[in-house]
């Protein structure tokens, strides 16, 4: 929330002189604005920390030694190490990496495309019952996946997508949240002129589609990309319901099921393995927003710059 | 074609800004509701199974099967399984058993009973906990192995376990690993408090605990997880004071409010208003460290639990000693079972006279238990002549010193009491952990959390057709 209004009140601010203090704030309200900013940047960013820590030690350590430091001789390259190992199937780690890659990218650019096309097509295109389908794909959102659990996976069963990569990938092409951006994103920055401009030209509606509102809506597709890769990447309940071959497993599922084995405790020593299966998880999630931060942040300020 | 850009661009100006902030709302909203709801389901999915038996994430195995081997799938996550499937496809050239890693407990029943609805892609043989066989029984979803000469093995099981797999002459699922219960218990820390013999009576026990938190107030002589329910129920079992009566049908007994599951709780909870039990949830890094500094100087444990502990301890890694479970009368030996696991045949499988051999040779022969008490796997056996096997008994462990806990824990085995699952385990743990969060909070009595949670589970039951008798 504090982003959005720090947002809408940065693209007011856009075209006038910023004053030293910034939207005539004074400064003893930026100190604490700023304070309470670091709070959540702790709040979010502790348990990383933990993560990373936790990674260099043993069980014992783990459970014994404060957490927002090192304890112990440092077992990062051991621990990394045990993730490839077979320990009875926890190797298969680097198995449920590839499969999360797997359904992450092809389940996002997916997504991405559909979005594109129905947010293009809800933006652009005046047709009968237009609003009615626009809310029937909002009312969606408002379906919890666990409702539908047991009907989804009869359902599943029925046209053979359990067990199949393609029954994590297909559904996770479907992004409401997705196609409600791109209309957003689509109803701001391509203008209808431009449309009619190009129609009058001879372009055909392909054309437009790929050629003009394609590039103009390119941050809004990245943000989609990202929005979505982080979804699917997270996802936990769908990957959980529709395969039981732990082959197929994302790292969510698979993390979880190394979680259960190693709360109890068997004679390999797990809790270890696990924060570092964690901290690998995360990794690239963190590594894939510094790279699209520029277009997901220009995705988002585009307005304020041009306007 | 180029069209000017500039033309569209400052009329437009004024909506992109309202949009976008509903882009940047809109996204934040999705980014945290996703992460939301897959915290709450991993946690609760989590919950239940950390609280059974020992686990793990066997892998598929790629067994090299010959061609005309019938072959049947298995769904199984205890570690060290697929070593044992290996066993027997090596040993058993006309079968060929596939194992997969369908999720652990919970996660796994509920992919069980859905399969089972759809019609197909349920496995031949499921890894199921002895608490939750009763509910697939009563979804006759279960194939009846003593019409497959299962009634051999018998004689090689723990009474317990046989008796847990059992309706009359129906047997419906092979046992594998069992989790007696035992003390096992700080040596160092309770002689130093003058407590040189572990307590017999929980009589004893308690005054056991008065000494050693009189000597020392930081120290509680042993946790007490209100909100394990696994853990509770053995000890409720062990008490004599187990909840539930249940022999098959829709009559179901359920008593949390009876004079002894009553005396229980009380006894529990004056520990507690003491300090004299801590109530860190089980397996967590507070349970752990409070053994390692002596806030705790015991663990009730079940007998998978000393190898997973001495794991995560350092300190006092060769000062644990095991004895009997302390008894509510003196000279007796009963011990409850927390835990513990078995194979059962899952009907609709066309290979079921396959299936009950498999299941038969992995809970009940000495090459598979070779290979399930081995290093990797780790169970502990539900199966008679490794309980008294010599060498078993004997194994040391580091956190044990030159003491050979598995002695007392095979003892133990053998004397775990009755226990009658209901077929609404599922419900019930669900259930458990809000209602008997407030015990750990000190907000209420374990005495007021049977109360409420006896009501709560007669309506659940009675809601789902069974005819309930209540506590007398």
């Amino acid at each position: 929330m504090t982003r959005t209004s720090a947002r809408g009140a940065k693209a007011k601010a856009g075209s006038d002189q910023v004053s030293p203090h910034l939207y005539g704030l004074r400064r003893s309200t930026t100190v604490v604005l700023n304070l309470i900013a670091v709070g959540f940047a702790a709040f979010v960013l502790g348990p990383l920390v933990w993560l990373f820590f936790s990674a260099t030690k043993s069980q014992a350590e783990i459970y014994d030694s404060f957490g927002f430091w090192f304890a112990g001789p440092f077992r990062l390259w051991h621990n990394l190490s045990a993730l490839g190992q077979n320990v009875s199937g926890t190797g298969i780690f680097v198995h449920w990496l590839g499969n999360t890659l797997l359904y992450a990218i092809g389940g996002a650019v997916g997504a991405t495309i559909l979005s594109a096309l129905a947010g293009y097509g809800f933006s652009r295109y005046s047709f009968r019952g237009a609003n009615t389908m626009f809310l029937l794909v909002m009312a969606t959102l408002l379906v919890p996946l666990t409702a539908i659990a047991l009907p989804l996976f009869l359902f599943y069963s029925k046209v053979g997508l359990v067990n199949s990569v393609w029954g994590m990938i297909l559904p996770s092409m479907v992004s409401p949240i997705g196609i409600y951006l791109m209309r957003t994103f689509i109803d701001a920055s391509v203008p209808k002129e431009l449309i009619e401009a190009a129609r009058l030209d001879g372009a055909s509606e392909l054309w437009i589609f790929w050629r003009i509102a394609l590039p103009l809506a390119f941050p809004g597709l990245m943000t989609v990309l990202l929005i979505s890769i982080v979804a699917i990447w997270n996802n936990y309940f769908l990957p959980l319901i529709i395969f039981s071959k732990a082959s197929l497993y994302p790292l969510t599922v698979g993390l979880s099921a190394l979680s259960q084995a190693a709360e109890t405790g068997t004679k390999a020593e797990l809790v270890p393995v696990l924060i570092t299966g964690g901290l690998v998880t995360v990794v690239p999630l963190i590594l894939l927003f510094l790279v699209l931060e520029r277009y997901f942040r220009g995705g988002m300020l585009q307005g304020s710059v041009t306007g | 074609m180029n069209v000017p850009n500039t033309r569209a661009v400052g009329r437009v100006g004024a909506r992109r800004t309202s949009a976008l902030a509903a882009i940047a709302a809109a996204s934040v909203l999705a980014l945290s509701a996703c992460s939301g709801s897959n915290d709450d389901t991993a946690s609760s999915a989590g919950s239940d199974a950390a609280k059974s038996s020992p686990t793990s994430t066997a892998s598929s195995t790629t067994a090299s099967c010959s061609a005309g081997a019938t072959k049947l799938t298995f769904w199984g996550w205890p570690t060290g399984y697929d070593l044992a499937v290996d066993k027997f496809n090596q040993t058993h050239p006309d079968i060929c058993v596939d194992l997969e890693n369908a999720g652990a407990a919970g996660d796994e029943y509920t992919k069980l009973s859905d399969t089972i609805k759809a019609g197909s892609g349920a496995p031949d043989i499921a890894t199921i906990e002895y608490f939750e066989l009763p509910s697939f029984e009563v979804s006759n979803s279960l194939v009846d192995l003593s019409d497959y000469g299962i009634d051999s093995a018998k004689s090689n099981e723990a009474s317990i376990a046989w008796q847990q797999v059992s309706q009359g002459s129906h047997v419906y699922a092979m046992p594998v690993d069992l989790g007696p219960m035992a003390l096992f218990y700080n040596q160092k820390q309770l002689t130093a408090a003058g407590i040189t013999q572990p307590p017999a009576t929980w009589t004893d026990f308690a005054a056991a605990a008065d000494k050693l938190h009189a000597k020392d107030p930081k120290a509680a002589i042993t946790n007490f997880d209100p909100e394990s329910p696994q853990d509770v129920l053995a000890l409720m079992q062990q008490y004599g004071a187990f909840p539930f009566t249940y022999s098959g049908g829709s009559k179901l007994g359920i008593s949390f409010t009876g004079e002894k599951q009553l005396a229980f709780a009380k006894y529990w909870q004056d520990l507690i208003d003491k300090k004299e039990a801590t109530t860190a949830a089980d397996f967590s890094p507070q349970q752990w460290s409070n053994f390692d500094s002596g806030a705790t100087a015991s663990r009730l444990s079940p007998a998978w639990g000393p190898v997973g502990m001495q794991l995560s301890i350092k300190k006092t890694i060769g000062d644990w000693r095991t004895a009997s479970l302390p008894q509510v009368t003196a000279g007796s030996n009963a011990s409850g079972s927390w835990g513990g696991s078995t194979l059962a045949v899952v009907k609709g499988t066309p290979h079921a006279k396959e299936a009950a051999e498999f299941v038969k040779w992995f809970g009940g022969s000495d090459d598979a238990w070779q290979i399930l008490s081995g290093d990797v796997a780790g169970a502990f056996p539900a199966y008679v002549p490794l309980l008294n096997d010599k060498t078993f008994q004997s194994k040391t462990l580091p956190i044990t010193g030159d003491s050979t806990p598995n002695a007392v824990f095979a003892t133990a085995a053998q004397h775990v009491q009755a226990a009658e699952w209901p077929p609404i385990m599922t419900a019930a743990l669900t259930q458990w952990t809000s209602t008997f969060a407030g015990v750990t909070k000190g907000t209420e009595t374990l005495q007021e959390a049977f109360t409420e949670f006896q009501s709560q589970l007669t309506k659940y039951a009675t809601s789902q057709g069974f005819t309930v008798s209540g506590s007398n």
